[in-house]
Order: structure tokens, then C-alpha cells, then sequence
């Protein structure tokens, strides 16, 4: 199915241990030419271990890495065609912005003339002309960051790697150089490696997201896969801000529907899979994911016997307004919920209020191994 | 309320600074007499007042010292031995620190099976005293047909400075960013050249206190200076104590001051010059680290 264009990059059943423990477990992911991949997981997760190995900077213990069907697992750094941003940009501090630019190609006997031109050339798409004569020190942190993509650009690599490079900025630039980076990548097309722990980075520049946990990978598809349809709790609770609702409750065939029943709530599915169907015979106790801005307020639109299906009434524990909509947090029994409504709806703390449940946008995993059923 | 305190301040700042300053008269006591004294004629110390101003001043205990006292065999003053401290000082004091980053920058970025051990090894040669490695020393200079050789003093000196300058190099780069080194691998760098365009220019702090360490202690060894030199290779200090120490003819204690401070010279130099980077270079591995 795939051919050799699609798979750009490969890493194929790559693994590490350290001293007896898997820090990666036989990970295998495709990336196509042009394609934004970012690795995400909380800390430990093995994404930055992944990403030195495809660097080259730690060896690998089982399987291969490929860029354009050649291996390059054995290879040393600088001969892997490959590009690194780093975390801590890792500018040479005794060396001005140009020479931090030019020392690859310094490494590589380029002719001084050329060197200036690509140097310039670079300086010119980062904007960053006027630094050139710099130190690293005198610079802020997102000139660096600049001058730091300014030495990965001008290698022209096969690929490029990012190590959360973003992690060191503060807020509001981190959302300009977000978007710079991605403007870059449509504009120079080169595949990217990204690593972060900023599930807002990932949705927003990826093509394709893998998700990590204990060196195992958990999930790898597109930004919409990844956040519609999570393989299992622990991605559909990392990805996403804030965390999926869930409740565990149990499946219940009621005429030719199926029914979600938790304490004393009921939710109707809509349009279940057969799969569910038969799970409701077999082993009907579930757990019901929902993400916070599919639960709303009762909308006037909807028909009114839809809408009164699955409203329910839950007593209103917290009202944050953020400005542009608003979380209410609401409590009954034992079952918790976030729901992200319009700012304009009055909500008070310690009311009931009514909230509809949108079932199309249901998530349904096993109570017990966390695998998304449906 | 603010006037009183403010006169408080004072007073006390008074008495800190005559506190302080009658330390500084104290500490610069010996040295004063040593120049004082080196400027006498001889028949002025004569005299017995130690702590007088020459009535006479004179450069010729200088000159004496430095050109004409009698310390060998032949009346050469402490100049040729001046000599033979610098050509051991300088490659000793060159070698040992290009060696301690060396081995401080494999100990911390080339990591490597067992390299704590190999670190507390060299470490551990801080700890020996001189004295015990004087004859095995001896033993080894001679199967190198170094014994009595400038040559052999400073190969002694260099693995003795070794342990002290690899445990400052390996702390300085030990707080070295290792994602820097992976940075100039990605540019194609190798070992050496990692070392000599990035490391290196970076360490100009600690090289400095290196340097000053090296420097003040292989200018001032004596031990090692008596024990392994021939007439031709003898190092400031020894040739000082000859000349002071002669049993023969009057004393001149005028020419043994000025000997003393000549020999004194090139440490107080170094301090001076380069003092304030000792510690900055001292400051900077405590913060970083």
C-alpha cells in the first residue's frame, strides 16, 4: 500500500535499552517526504531518545532507521543529512551568529565565498541580517532561536530535528515562532522531527502525530485522527486541553438503541457501531469519553425530544470564563464533567443547570485495558 | 534619628578601616623589610635598625644578586638559574593545562565504561606527598636518561600538576552544555577539532586560574628542584637557598633580599596581573556547577 515516496523516513521496530530496562520498545513509524512529524508524551516518555537516536547521538539496540531507503543507523551525525534545533538552541557562545552559521560548512571545506552567500542567504529568510556580526550572548532568546534555525536551514538537509524548541520562550513568542516554524516547513517542504510536550504545538504543526508513553508507542495518525478518535485513555487524555471527560457505566439495549447508564443518568448512542451492539450482551460495563466542548448548553435548535435525551442536570461546581468561552465544572454523585460553553450563557457556582451531551462525538474504551472500542 | 545612625555608620566604618589597615602595615611588614634592606649597603645593616630607610640608596645588592654572586662554581648570580626556572616553568605550566582540559573534556563528554574510577585515580595523585615519590622518581628519571635535565623536571612537574588540573577542567567542563558538542558533531566536527573551536575558547576562566595555580607552585618547588637538578638545570629556588645558605665569606643579607624578591618576582607578576581572574575563574565553576 505504501510506496517508496510515502515513506520518506522510517523507523522501523527501533528499540533502546538501558541497563536491562526498555527506555524505547521496537517503534515503528513512516513519515512521508514533506512531513511534519512531531513525537509527544510526557516526560520519559522515550521522545527525546528517539529523536538522539535519529540523530545519531545514542546508538540503537534493535532495528533501523531509514531516510529515502537508505539506512543511516550507523552512521556518524554529520553524515546522516539530517539538521538538529536544539532545547537549548546550543549556539557556539564563542563564535558570532555567522560563524555559528557557517561552521558546518567551515567542517565541510566550503570556499569562504560561498559560505558568505549561503550565510547571507539564510540571514535573509530568518531576518536576522543585523545579528550577524553578534555574539550568541548578546542576543534575546528569540533571536537565538533564530539564529539556531539558521544553522539547520542552511545545511539544506534531508531532514530537520527539533527538540522542543520552543520550551525556553515565553508565551507570546512561543505562539509567533510557532507559527514561523510552520510557515517555514510549507515553505522549504523539508521533512521535520519534532519533539515536544505541548499538545497545542502538536495539534497545530504536525502532519502526523506519534504519541509516547514508557518508551511504548501509544498512537501515531494525523493531528485529527489523534484528537477524534485516541486509541486508548492515556492518549485521549494527554491530547487535549483540558482532559477528555470520562465515567465509567455500563451499555444497555433499550428497544433498537443502545443506552449509556451511569448512577442515574442515561445517554443515548447515536448511531452505535455493531461492535457495541454486541459488547452490550458480552461485557456491558464501559468507560464513556466525552470532550469538553461537545457537552452544551440545550440548544433551541436542536429537536426538542433529541435535545431532551441526553440533557442532563448537573449541579454547577466551578465557572471559569476565559474570555472567549467558559468552563463549567460540574459534580453529582460521583461523576464529574467539564463543559465548554459559550461566554454569553449565565452559569452561577452551586446551581443546577442543564447540559446536553453531544453522542456523536462519543468516545468508548474498555474499562480495563483502556483501548478505545468505538 | 537618620543623622544619628548616620554618624553610628561612620564611626564604626572609621574604626573597620583602621582595623583594616593596620592588618594591611602588618602583612606588608616582611616585604617592605626585604626591599628596604635590599637597597642598603651592607654597613648600614650593619648597623642593626632592620626597619630604617637606606640612608644611602643603592641598586648594587641588586645587580650582585642578579649577575655576580657567588653560587656555583663560578660567580654568575641568580641569572642563569632564572633561566632555567623559566624554560621549566613555561612547557610544565603549557603542557600540564593543555592536558588537565584534555582530560577534562573526556571525562565529561566522551564518557566512557569506568570513567569515575578513572577520574578518582587522578584524583587520588593529588593526595600523594612528595616525599614518597622521590626515589621511585629518581629511578624512572634515570631509565629515561633524564636525571638532571631541565627535560626531566618539567616531566615531573607535568604529571604531578596533572592530577589538579584535570579535576579543574572536569568540573569547569562538567557544567559545559554536552548539547553544544552534539551541536558541532552534527556540523561534521570530530574530537579534536570540538575541543580546539569550541571548548577551548570557552575556558578562558578557568585556564587562567589553571595557569596561576601551575605556575605558583612549579616556580616555587623546591623538593623536587634539589632533588632531581644537576649544576646546569638548578631552578631559582634551589640556587636562592645556595646563595643565601653559602658558609663561606661574609653574609650579605643586602644581595640575599634582593635575591629573595627577584625570586618572589615572578609569582607576585602573575597574581597581579591576572588576579582578578583567579577569582572570577573560581566564582564561575561555583555557580554554574
Amino acid at each position: 500500500m505504501n510506496t517508496k515516496v510515502e515513506r520518506f523516513l522510517e523507523i522501523d521496530n527501533l528499540g533502546k535499552q538501558y541497563a536491562g530496562t526498555d527506555a524505547l520498545k521496537s517503534v515503528s513509524i513512516d513519515v512521508e517526504k514533506g512531513g511534519f512529524l512531531v513525537l509527544i508524551g510526557p516526560s520519559g516518555c522515550g521522545k527525546s531518545t528517539l529523536l538522539n537516536m535519529i540523530a545519531g547521538f545514542e546508538p540503537a539496540t534493535t532495528g533501523d532507521i531509514r531516510i529515502a531507503g537508505r539506512s543511516i543507523a550507523d552512521l556518524h551525525p554529520s553524515d546522516r543529512d539530517i539538521a538538529m534545533v536544539f532545547q537549548s538552541y546550543a549556539l557556539y557562545p564563542n563564535m558570532t551568529v555567522a560563524d555559528n552559521i557557517g561552521f558546518g560548512m567551515e567542517t565541510r571545506g566550503v570556499p569562504k565565498a560561498e559560505r558568505i552567500k549561503k550565510i547571507a542567504d539564510v540571514a535573509e529568510i530568518l531576518q536576522i541580517e543585523p545579528l550577524l556580526k553578534r555574539k550568541p550572548g548578546q542576543l534575546s532568546g528569540g533571536q537565538r532561536q533564530r539564529v539556531a534555525m539558521g544553522r539547520a536551514l542552511v545545511r539544506d538537509p534531508q531532514a530537520f530535528l527539533f527538540d522542543e524548541p520552543l520550551s525556553n520562550l515565553d508565551a507570546r513568542l512561543r505562539v509567533d515562532m510557532r507559527a514561523e516554524i510552520k510557515k517555514l516547513h510549507a515553505r522549504l517542504g523539508t521533512t521535520i522531527v519534532y519533539v515536544t510536550h505541548d499538545q497545542i504545538e502538536a495539534m497545530t504543526l504536525a502532519t502526523k502525530i506519534a504519541v509516547l508513553k514508557h518508551g511504548e508507542l501509544q498512537q501515531v495518525g494525523t493531528p485529527d485522527e489523534i484528537y477524534n478518535y485516541p486509541a486508548n485513555t492515556f492518549v485521549a487524555d494527554f491530547m487535549g486541553s483540558p482532559a477528555m471527560n470520562r465515567v465509567s457505566g455500563e451499555l444497555v439495549k433499550s428497544d433498537d438503541a443502545l443506552e449509556f447508564r451511569f448512577g442515574q443518568h442515561r445517554l443515548k448512542l447515536f448511531e452505535p457501531s455493531e461492535e457495541l451492539h454486541t459488547r452490550a450482551i458480552d461485557n456491558p460495563h464501559i468507560d464513556f469519553g466525552i470532550r469538553s466542548e461537545n457537552i452544551n448548553q440545550p440548544s433551541g435548535d436542536n429537536e426538542p425530544g433529541a435535545a431532551l435525551v441526553n440533557t442532563l442536570s448537573l449541579s454547577v461546581e466551578l465557572v471559569e470564563p476565559t474570555g472567549s468561552d467558559t468552563f463549567i465544572a460540574t459534580r453529582d454523585e460521583n461523576y464529574s464533567f467539564t463543559a465548554r460553553i459559550a461566554n454569553n450563557i449565565p452559569a452561577k457556582m452551586g446551581e443546577t443547570m442543564a447540559l446536553t451531551f453531544d453522542m456523536a462525538k462519543a468516545h468508548f474504551f474498555d474499562s480495563d485495558t483502556g483501548v478505545r472500542v468505538s | 534619628m537618620n543623622k544619628l545612625s548616620a554618624r553610628k555608620f561612620t564611626v564604626w566604618r572609621f574604626a573597620l578601616y583602621v582595623v583594616l589597615f593596620v592588618f594591611a602595615i602588618y602583612y606588608l611588614l616582611p616585604l617592605y623589610v626585604m626591599l628596604a634592606n635590599s637597597f642598603k649597603p651592607l654597613s648600614e645593616i650593619r648597623q642593626g635598625d632592620m626597619m630604617a630607610l637606606p640612608q644611602v640608596w643603592t641598586l648594587d645588592p641588586w645587580r650582585s644578586a642578579w649577575s655576580t654572586a657567588q653560587i656555583g662554581v663560578q660567580a654568575t648570580g641568580l641569572k642563569p638559574y632564572f633561566y632555567n626556572s623559566i624554560s621549566m616553568v613555561v612547557p610544565a605550566v603549557l603542557l600540564s593545562t593543555l592536558l588537565g582540559a584534555l582530560n577534562g573534556y573526556v571525562l565529561t563528554k566522551w564518557r566512557f565504561r569506568g570513567d569515575g574510577v578513572v577520574f578518582g585515580l587522578i584524583l587520588l595523585s593529588c593526595f600523594i606527598p612528595f616525599q614518597i615519590v622521590l626515589i621511585p622518581m629518581a629511578k624512572m628519571l634515570g631509565v629515561l636518561g633524564l636525571a638532571g635535565t631541565t627535560t626531566g623536571l618539567v616531566l615531573v612537574h607535568l604529571v604531578y600538576g596533572l592530577g589538579f588540573t584535570t579535576l579543574f577542567f572536569r568540573n569547569y567542563y562538567a557544567a559545559f552544555p554536552t548539547e553544544l558538542v552534539r551541536a558541532a558533531q552534527i556540523d561534521g566536527a570530530r574530537f579534536f577539532r570540538i575541543f580546539w573551536r569550541i571548548l577551548l575558547p570557552s575556558s578562558g576562566p578557568i585556564i587562567v586560574v589553571t595557569v596561576i595555580w601551575q605556575f605558583t607552585n612549579i616556580w616555587n618547588d623546591f623538593l623536587f628542584g634539589a632533588s632531581f637538578a644537576d649544576a646546569d638545570s638548578v631552578p631559582m629556588t634551589v640556587a636562592l637557598n645556595n646563595l643565601v645558605s653559602s658558609s663561606t665569606g661574609v653574609k650579605e643579607y643586602n644581595v640575599h633580599f634582593a635575591g629573595a624578591v627577584l625570586a618572589a618576582l615572578p609569582t607576585l607578576i602573575v597574581y597581579v596581573v591576572s588576579g582578578r581572574y583567579f577569582v572570577r575563574g573560581l566564582m564561575a565553576g561555583a555557580v554554574k556547577g
